[in-house]
């Protein structure tokens, strides 16, 4: 009877101290998680059914969005659109610290999704269907703010953003603001610094570009032959040069650099 | 002392030596190895050159059921037979204190879950080199030994996500979670000797601990305006059951965000204090058990 007593003791002790800790524990991991750390919503506990809710609850939400993903490709390979919408919903609710699944639900919608609503063999005229293709753009933009907003950290989301812009909607100034986005974070590819000069190119701001070009080049003092292209750099000052008229003596590269 | 540790570590060295040799290992074994080596499979689906983080997912959902699997009917199956063959007696006759008995069972246990995990860890790590060398050599192939610039960025990717070396902080907190199964089931195993009830109560346990924290966030919630018999109800849950929501970092760390290793030092030592407890608490229960 002692030693129960004893034991019971014992629980009660550890059991008061290690809420604390758990409580501890729990912060450290909403820092971690940039306070995305749900245990389990009452928007998912709604959206799962009864197998997904039991394998998010039994610590497996990664296999149960991957399981998810699955439907949602054979969804949008039978193109229902819906469908693939309200599927990637649950996917970014599952792991939503997860950029793969906002990135692709993104592009399923924006590309996927408005291409076959423009194009396919869907009912109504030319206005009704650009207006939809329009609807599947923007719900594939949603996703990815919301993503953005989520995971700020990643550049993938901002490079995405900025294609969508230059690709879907045509607006080379908000791509190439969303490419410098992406290349204040760490990891993002170099090619977006070409990729933002480019689109202030496309929008016809030929003289922001020529600046941005410059900077760029100057940015290094090394300018071999590396994954920064400077070849390319190179090209881009010298072909704004002509097209802004900028006298030979106060070109960037005078005709004795190599 | 030194003759406490000697004998903890002989019943500990004879429980991963019985516990190696049962069957149902070998089958567990074989089922994880079936699962590892299919999440390959998930190539054949377009992931746009990010299937590893699907095998990982795939990869670490086998290797912890499998060693769930492992825990639970490693604890379950072996003190309980040692009651039912009355080899414990025999045991216990001899100076060997019962709290030496129930560490020695754990630690062997625990080896046991430590062979398996690095086990399935390595044959992880040789389906995924496969898995990268496959896709970087295609790339290669198509592009006749030139890479563009892309191509080389997706070789990068692809070689990131193989040989991640937070892979191991993953596989780390899955150990660290399956260990803390493995002290629950020996805790049961010492209040009945019934399999079927160790495995259920552990898994309840196991359940509940993935709910633990909203338990407690709503127990020590100001205004929550629960009853005090559902005061009582959460209260009971927030004190007794572990939160297994802790080791949720695994899905961040597959999901390929950064996660400190003071974080998961901080989750091992949480698990270290529980298992140093309920070892304590399992050993009082066993000292006052009439055998």
């Amino acid at each position: 009877m002692k030693l129960r007593l004893l034991a019971l003791a014992l629980i009660v002790i550890w059991g008061a101290g290690k809420v604390g800790w758990e409580n501890r524990l729990a912060a450290e991991r909403k820092v971690v998680m940039v306070g995305q750390d749900l245990p389990m919503s009452y928007q998912l506990r709604d959206s799962l059914g009864q197998g997904f809710t039991m394998a998010a609850l039994g610590g497996f939400r990664g296999l149960a969005a991957d399981s998810l993903w699955l439907s949602l490709t054979s969804a949008w390979q039978e193109q229902e659109w819906e469908r693939v919408a309200a599927l990637a919903e649950m996917c970014v609710l599952l792991q939503p610290r997860v950029a793969f699944f906002w990135d692709m639900g993104a592009w399923n919608l924006a590309w996927n999704a408005s291409v076959a609503v423009e194009h396919g063999p869907v009912k109504g005229g030319i206005d009704r269907r650009k207006h939809d293709a329009r609807r599947w753009i923007e719900a594939g933009k949603d996703l990815l703010e919301r993503g953005i907003r989520v995971i700020p950290e990643k550049p993938i989301l901002y490079q995405r953003l900025g294609d969508l812009y230059w690709r879907r909607l045509g607006n080379y100034e908000q791509a190439a603001e969303c490419y410098k986005e992406a290349l204040q974070r760490p990891k993002a590819p170099l090619y977006l610094e070409r990729s933002v000069g480019l689109m202030l190119e496309k929008a016809k701001q030929d003289q922001a570009a020529y600046e941005y070009w410059r900077q760029l080049w100057q940015s290094c003092q090394e300018h071999g032959v590396d994954q920064h292209r400077w070849d390319m750099v190179k090209e881009h000052i010298q072909k704004l040069e002509t097209t802004l008229a900028i006298p030979t003596e106060q070109r960037f590269f005078q005709p004795t650099d190599h | 002392m030194k003759n406490s540790l000697r004998h903890i570590w002989v019943i500990a060295g004879n429980t991963f030596t019985e516990a190696i040799r049962q069957k149902v290992l070998y089958v567990l074994t074989v089922f994880c190895l079936i699962m590892l080596g299919g999440s390959s499979f998930y190539t054949q689906f377009d992931f746009r050159g990010d299937e590893f983080k699907f095998m990982k997912d795939l990869a670490y959902a086998a290797i912890s059921v499998i060693g769930l699997l492992v825990a639970l009917l490693g604890a379950a199956m072996l003190i309980p037979a040692e009651l039912e063959k009355r080899t414990i007696y025999t045991l216990l006759s001899k100076p060997v204190r019962k709290f030496e008995f129930i560490v020695g069972k754990y630690l062997g246990l625990t080896l046991l879950l430590t062979l398996f995990m690095a086990l399935m860890a390595g044959i992880f790590m040789l389906v995924m080199w496969s898995h990268e060398s496959s896709l970087t050599n295609d790339i290669m192939a198509t592009s006749q030994g030139q890479p563009t610039e892309l191509q080389l960025q997706q070789i990068n990717e692809f070689r990131a996500g193989a040989y991640d070396p937070a892979m191991w902080q993953a596989l780390t907190l899955v150990w660290a979670k399956l260990c803390l199964v493995t002290v629950i089931s020996v805790f049961f195993s010492t209040l009945a000797s019934s399999t079927v009830f160790i495995v259920s109560c552990t898994l309840f346990v196991y359940l509940i601990g993935h709910l633990q924290s909203v338990a407690r966030d709503f127990w020590l919630a100001p205004e929550s305006g629960a009853s005090w018999l559902t005061t009582v109800f959460l209260a009971a849950i927030s004190l007794l059951i572990p939160d297994f929501q802790t080791f949720n970092l695994i899905d961040e760390i597959i999901g390929g965000n950064r996660v400190l290793w003071l974080n998961t030092r901080h989750i091992l030592l949480y698990t270290g204090g529980y298992t140093v407890i309920a070892l304590g608490v399992s050993s009082l229960l066993f000292e006052s058990r009439e055998l």
